[in-house]
């Protein structure tokens, strides 16, 4: 293996009492204390750092108000000041528990504290990129067995009891541009004619409208073979279509 | 006489040495003395990098200069779940280039999760005269025409293995590239490939191949071609069949019966999209000498499992979609007590409800009946500690568990207590477990009991977990092999980063994914820590334009011996020393 030893001193052993149940808030606790943390590096340098006080640095950043009172130091003030210490003894301090504050914002919205990747809508989940974690060829099975109970569902008339409760709509293909290395991704439930998708498959690689005869919209279907667009009727290109590509009108 | 008693020859060492395989042995043996480390480095021929970016090439070619095989890693693993934009990074072919001067004996490359091109490809099949060994698993970037210049160009090539990449355009001419002459394959995997590739040119490449063991078929392969290609390769070893379905017809079913039969040798069979049941019973006669099965694309419902994994008594790995259902782990439980190893994936991964009766209880019933038992990987919808504290009882010998109920924070479903004393007891009793993915509601408590417990533990995937920086500060303080970890949407800030900083040194790498780091901390620890790449990820825009407590989307952090990179897209950005300087 290219890894090599990196023989760092690491604490083991000789760290002694170094019991985390004994980290828990305790509001009585000194609050200058609390106010001016320790956190040392596993290199033996001590650093003072402030503490923000609670745990998370997004609650922080929303909250301008709460970073002038506590009198921040940007973090480079505050490690350029080393005390000396010795290496078999890094302490690690704890700030109080930052659990209490933030237990109920956690419990309120947990996507609101962190850049939550809940926001970016995935190929085809719920709503969250990446989950659950299967690779992307898997999740083409649930595709296609989503595709007909879609086909289903258009032929049954609403109120249907076999419907599940929520239709998954979402079709994501991968789109490439011929010449561009970086394919991209675009859900085609959102389009029901093959101008919008072109309009805004255009947009996405950086073509302006009104060189749209530029490029041709192809797609590979479920047998492999690669169609105009513009020769089959919209419904057979959303049953059949498994990805797409725009390719110079030249050719 | 004293002296010749010290130092062996070299020729005695080198064929010493010409034993030891493994990678971690080889790199003992080269640390002994500086005589030792220069014979081990010219006779070491196989090197493994499983970070791309930890060494560059050229530090690879002068200390190992005669290598004959290399494995190379690129991308961090949840690339495969479309959690590391396109483009990042991963590019396979400066190592091709600087290999094409540097080892023209090269005989076998292995890649996974890199980017290769059709550039790279025809390099390959250009530069390596005796080229036998091509894996590319889980890349992309190519097109069959790479495909068509390696079929053509590389005469002794033994094994071509597309496993699971993304190929672009394909159209199945490429295979007809392989010349008449042409008859070394050992090895062929397509199963990737998304178009049909030429049935008659597959055929006669197939039939003129003696020493063929391995060919895993893509879906284009329909069923009523697969009985032609198995009679001309009776030696197969595995198979992997491409659209198991075809209309039900007596003639179809006693050919491709008949085919199978005549494979005395298959062990591992794979593919089987679309299945038409009535074709299982083809099947069956090779069943108990069957080692490996694959079904996980295929969509068979219970019953049919039932009854065909009751015929594998040899059965020693399974992976399978969760049609299988409680009553079919029951069955496997019974029946295959050689089981090693079992996949169940998730048959509709997005539906609000579930859509099997696939539970918990299936997983205990394996881990009772299957001693052997040490891999699991297992998608379901509800768990309970005493579940999970039963399968540790029962499966000591655990190495790989990873679970995945497929709620996040979903909590034991009968105390609705957090999972942590579950995954506690499958740390506490499985004392070989080297691999671990949590899931359900958890929290900093199931850390602790990681730190404490998983001595051996070398790769952690946690997702919508624990409470505090506590949790992550168990785990990088406690977990002393720790090599990978992999986290996303867990509220772990600064802290237990810039308390275990040193601890990152000695790991391949951390992702951290909607987490809480600040952009402060990540330029802290790049300043701090030269032998470490900080990557920020970060599509929002430059991280300074927000503030420096802000935390970033995406952190990749691994050790290198390389430095900063320099082909990293616009929205990766490396904090190092200067970072001070461009971020102020």
């Amino acid at each position: 293996m290219m890894e090599l030893q990196l023989g760092l001193a690491l604490p083991t052993d000789t760290i002694k009492g170094l019991d985390l149940n004994s980290y828990v808030f305790d509001p009585n606790k000194d609050a200058a204390r609390s106010s001016r943390q320790l956190i040392i590096m596993n290199q033996g340098m001590v650093h003072p750092w402030l503490s923000t006080g609670t745990n998370s640095a997004a609650a922080a950043a929303e909250d301008d108000d709460f970073i002038s009172n506590h009198q921040k130091r940007s973090f480079y003030d505050a490690f350029e000041e080393i005390y000396d210490m010795p290496r078999t003894l890094p302490l690690l301090l704890w700030s109080k528990q930052p659990n209490e504050e933030e237990d109920d914002e956690r419990n309120k919205d947990h996507e609101k504290s962190f850049p939550s990747a809940s926001n970016k809508v995935d190929g085809a989940g719920d709503g969250i990129v990446g989950w659950p974690p299967i690779k992307f060829q898997r999740r083409k099975i649930s595709h296609r067995s989503r595709k007909s109970r879609m086909e289903n569902d258009r032929r049954v008339d609403n109120g249907c009891a076999d419907c599940h409760g929520r239709p998954s709509n979402s079709m994501y293909v991968k789109v490439k541009m011929e010449g561009v290395a970086i394919g991209r991704k675009i859900d085609l439930s959102l389009y029901n004619s093959f101008q919008a998708l072109k309009h805004t498959l255009l947009g996405m690689f950086g073509i302006c409208q009104e060189n749209s005869s530029s490029h041709k919209l192809t797609f590979q279907d479920s047998e492999g073979d690669w169609l105009l667009a513009d020769d089959v009727p919209w419904r057979s290109f959303i049953w059949s279509v498994q990805r797409l590509k725009l390719i110079r009108s030249s050719r | 006489m004293l002296r010749m008693a010290r130092s062996l020859p070299e020729e005695v060492l080198e064929h010493v040495f010409s034993f030891i395989h493994s990678d971690k042995d080889r790199n003992a043996i080269s640390m002994v003395c500086k005589s030792w480390y220069e014979i081990e480095r010219w006779c070491r021929r196989r090197i493994f990098v499983g970070n791309c970016y930890a060494v560059n090439p050229s530090m690879v070619i002068r200390r190992f200069p005669e290598v004959r095989s290399v494995e190379l890693k690129g991308k961090p693993h949840f690339a495969d779940f479309n959690l590391v934009p396109d483009g990042w990074g991963g590019y396979v072919y400066p190592w091709i280039a600087a290999m094409a001067n540097a080892y023209p004996w090269l005989e076998e490359i292995s890649l996974k999760r890199m980017v290769v091109t059709d550039e790279t490809l025809e390099l390959i099949a250009k530069s390596f005269k005796n080229f036998k060994v091509l894996v590319l698993s889980s890349c992309e970037g190519f097109s069959t025409d790479g495909l068509a210049a390696i079929a053509a160009n590389c005469r002794n090539l033994r094994q071509l293995d597309l496993r699971e990449s993304e190929v672009d355009d394909p159209s199945g001419h490429w295979l007809s590239h392989f010349p008449d002459s042409f008859t070394s394959l050992v090895s062929l995997n397509i199963s990737c490939l998304g178009s049909e590739v030429n049935f008659s040119a597959l055929e006669h490449l197939v039939g003129r191949c003696p020493n063929l063991r391995t060919l895993r078929l893509n879906r284009a392969v329909p069923l009523d071609r697969l009985a032609n290609i198995l009679r001309r390769a009776p030696q197969l070893v595995e198979l992997g069949a491409g659209t198991y379905s075809a209309e039900l017809r007596p003639d179809v079913f006693s050919s491709i019966a008949g085919a199978f039969s005549g494979c005395k040798e298959l062990k591992s069979l794979s593919g089987f999209w679309d299945v038409v049941p009535g074709y299982l019973p083809a099947i069956y006669p090779i069943c108990s000498s069957l080692t490996s099965l694959n079904l996980s694309y295929a969509t068979i419902q219970s019953p049919d499992l039932v009854k065909l994994v009751s015929q594998c008594q040899s059965l020693q790995r399974l992976w399978v979609l969760d049609y299988i259902e409680d009553i079919g782990l029951e069955a496997l439980a019974a029946f295959c007590k050689d089981l090693q190893e079992l996949r169940v994936f998730p048959s509709e991964p997005f539906a609000l409800e579930p859509n099997v009766s696939l539970t918990e209880q299936g997983l205990v019933s394996v881990s009772e009946g299957c001693l052997k038992l040490h891999s699991v990987l297992y998608f379901c919808r509800q768990m309970t500690n005493d579940a999970l504290v039963t399968i540790a009882r029962n499966c000591p010998k655990m190495t790989r568990f990873r679970l995945c109920i497929i709620e996040p924070r979903t909590s034991d479903y009968i105390t609705l207590q957090p999972l942590d004393d579950g995954f506690g007891a499958i740390v506490e009793h499985c004392k070989d477990l080297r691999r671990l993915s949590l899931s359900g509601l958890l929290t900093d408590r199931v850390f602790e009991y990681i730190g404490t417990h998983a001595k051996k533990l070398e790769m952690l995937s946690v997702a919508f977990a624990g409470d505090s920086d506590l949790g992550l500060h168990h785990v990088l303080y406690g977990c002393e092999n720790l090599r990978k970890l992999e986290i996303r949407d867990c509220p772990f800030g600064d802290k237990a980063l810039l308390a275990n900083a040193a601890k990152l040194e000695t790991m391949r790498s951390l992702w951290m994914s909607s987490c809480s780091v600040s952009f402060g901390a990540c330029k802290l620890l790049g300043q701090k820590m030269p032998r470490l790449n900080i990557e920020v990820i970060d599509e929002r825009g430059p991280p300074d334009s927000r503030p420096e407590s802000c935390p970033v989307e995406k952190l990749y952090i691994y050790r290198t011996l390389a430095g900063p990179r320099f082909d990293m897209p616009g929205f990766v950005w490396t904090m190092d020393e200067d970072s001070a300087l461009r971020f102020s």
